[in-house]
């Protein structure tokens, strides 16, 4: 019933699409493509040739404002290959590390150890080095990190377009409108000296996925039923563990609710250890305010509930004006109730990139990077633009692990149609949820709701 | 990967509201993310889980065509975090809220593992590093969650069975178990 109810939007959809495609082709002029003959006769090789031409510059819920200006900058990290045979050491080496049955258990690499094992010569570092500042990019904008395999890079869009041959436009989200991007409307290419270096430049041609979430709701009081999705179960609780947090948050998961069902003590056996860390990835234009956090753990009654330390900045005064920044509360306010009521120091990166490379790669680049990562971020393996993508960051992943690093990735919350939907009938995988070198978190449910008990898939 | 409690309202302001209306409710679209990877294949330390699953499910798998028999299998694990009871969250300064989503399971199961972090680091051992092969090993220091499918409200769906499946890996984490296990490894 469900199935057929659903089928009439579903065919309504393409043919709106195609009406709106014909429209926004036309108000837009005709992207030049560059054949195989020119880049030969440049001297010039395209990087992520297996990306349709179709595919540059277009992406769900994003529309595309002018192109760039003068003053507009970019930062642009350019990632290098690696020796495949390299890769494949490290692979051995993360699943011995890694596993309990191996002698090799827990013998983590150091930054160095991994540097020596994948890094490229550092000749390819110093080539693309050259190139940029052959280009006028001045000393200080270029950074290249200690693996020696991402080289990092500010300049003004204009001249990227140049370097990389390419024409890059603006384009803004069409729900959250603060999140605008710099992104390439057709391919980009270097010149053939150093391209054979270089596995592709991030952030020139994926587009993040956002979630449209415009507003903080406030389910208590007169606005509850206004915002009723039938979903709510904060009538009527039976459990006591429930009313823990007081009666506004009645119905909800309280730290009570966890302990009664896991097992899970409200504070830390032993004292912290020195070297005990976790940490939690915020890419969404989301902060924290420390009023906030206060009164949970009053609210709560957890011990403690606090940020130890910021990578890049925190700005609390989005929270107080109504920013939206529940996901990042969220994050701290229960990471800290499940790490020991706040006992184990806890840290926060933020990537105003929304990208999940600028992160993992600034915790690789960390010597003191936390024991345990949180990221709640992803996209559909289609929406990844590019395998050599992927893979990259895949061989990211696989640096933290082999240094001991544990990073938790949540599975997503479209189901298996991801968030491509069902159109097309089959299922949408999620990334970096499906990388084989994370841990992928799903959700469950009580089989009766405020009810400690059985679970159930969510 | 948050949800919040305004679905409805959130339909009603999509410019193509309208064709929603009457098709399907919000809510029918959520569902915990799982399923097999189309571009990577079955990881090595998951592989026994996975062809036993195939083997149990036989009979609720979706069509062939829809998915990677061959791919790496996911979640890993998974939380509470589904829409049936929110998260409690304090935010606009001190206005509660119900959160619900895999980004609430996740940073509680991080949570959970950097205490057993704190547990292997006391005694003196290594931190637990890349967990998954732990995982599929001690499978028996997690709750089995047996029932439900992550359809997402439409027709095809992961079952969850006994033992590992694509809609709650390996279950949820029994910390007292675990806190023991971790220092017999």
């Amino acid at each position: 019933m469900r199935a057929t109810k659903s089928l009439l939007p579903l065919l309504l959809l393409p043919l709106l699409l195609l009406v709106f495609g014909a429209a926004s082709s036309a108000f837009h002029p005709s992207t030049p493509t560059q054949t195989s003959e020119h880049y030969k006769n440049e001297g010039r090789i395209r990087l992520e040739p297996d990306v349709p031409e179709h595919a540059f510059g277009r992406a769900r819920h994003f529309v595309r404002e002018g192109r760039v200006t003068p003053t507009d900058m970019l930062r642009l990290q350019i990632v290098l290959r690696h020796d495949p045979a390299a890769v494949a050491l490290l692979e051995g080496t993360l699943l011995a590390v890694s596993d309990p049955r191996n002698t090799r258990y827990g013998q983590y690499l150091s930054i160095n150890d991994i540097t020596d094992m994948v890094g490229p010569d550092p000749s390819h570092a110093e080539a693309v080095r050259a190139f940029l500042l052959a280009n006028g990019v001045p000393p200080v904008h270029i950074e290249v990190n200690k693996n020696r395999d991402i080289i990092t890079v500010r300049l003004p869009a204009m001249l990227a377009e140049d370097m990389f041959e390419t024409m890059l436009y603006r384009f803004r989200h069409t729900a959250k409108v603060e999140a605008s991007f710099i992104r390439a409307i057709n391919s980009y290419s270097l010149p053939a000296s150093i391209a054979p270096l270089v596995a592709f430049v991030s952030e020139l041609i994926r587009f993040p996925a956002i979630r449209d979430l415009p507003f903080v709701p406030v389910p208590h009081a007169a606005t509850a039923s206004s915002f009723s999705s039938g979903s709510k179960s904060n009538d009527s609780p039976s459990d006591a563990a429930f009313q823990a947090c007081g009666h506004e948050c009645a119905g909800y998961i309280t730290p009570q609710v966890l302990s009664e069902r896991y097992n899970l003590p409200a504070s830390l056996a032993d004292p912290c250890a020195s070297n005990n860390s976790i940490a939690l990835a915020e890419f969404q234009f989301q902060y924290y305010d420390r009023r906030d956090l206060f009164i949970f753990a009053n609210t709560c009654g957890v011990d403690s509930v606090s940020v130890e330390k910021n990578y890049a900045h925190n700005a609390a005064i989005v929270c107080t004006r109504g920013g939206g920044c529940i996901e990042s509360l969220l994050d701290i306010e229960w990471a800290n109730v499940a790490a020991g009521g706040g006992a184990i120091p806890l840290s926060v990166y933020y990537s105003m990139q929304y990208s999940i490379l600028d992160w993992v790669t600034a915790v690789n680049d960390n010597d003191d990077a936390e024991l345990v990562h949180s990221v709640s971020y992803g996209n559909d393996e289609l929406q990844q633009t590019s395998t050599e993508y992927m893979l990259s960051v895949n061989t990211e992943f696989m640096k933290a692990g082999a240094r001991g690093i544990s990073i938790f990735i949540a599975s997503g919350d479209q189901g298996v149609y991801g968030r491509e939907g069902p159109g097309n009938s089959i299922f949408h995988p999620d990334f970096p949820a499906s990388s084989p070198w994370v841990t992928s978190v799903g959700g469950t449910d009580f089989v009766t709701p405020s009810v400690v008990g059985e679970e159930m898939a969510w | 990967m948050l949800v919040f409690s305004i679905c409805s309202t959130r339909v009603r302001s999509h410019p193509f509201f309208f064709l929603f209306l009457g098709s399907y409710h919000m809510r029918d679209r959520e569902g915990s993310g799982g399923g097999f990877s189309n571009t990577f294949g079955t990881a090595s330390w998951q592989a026994a889980a996975v062809a036993q699953y195939k083997m149990i499910a036989a009979e609720t798998l979706p069509p062939s065509f829809m998915w990677n028999a061959t791919g790496r299998g996911y979640p890993d694990l998974s939380c509470l975090g589904g829409s049936g009871n929110a998260y409690c969250v304090s935010a606009e300064v001190g206005s509660l809220a119900g959160v619900w989503g895999t980004s609430a399971s996740t940073p509680v199961v991080a949570g959970m593992f950097a205490q057993l972090n704190n547990v292997r680091l006391h005694a003196g051992l290594p931190p637990m590093g890349f967990v998954n092969p732990f995982i599929y090993q001690n499978m028996d220091c997690f709750f089995d969650v047996v029932k439900g499918v992550n359809d997402g409200g439409f027709n095809f769906g992961f079952t969850a069975v006994e033992g590992w499946d694509p809609a709650t890996g390996v279950g949820t984490p029994d910390y007292a178990k675990l806190e023991e296990r971790v220092l017999r490894v």
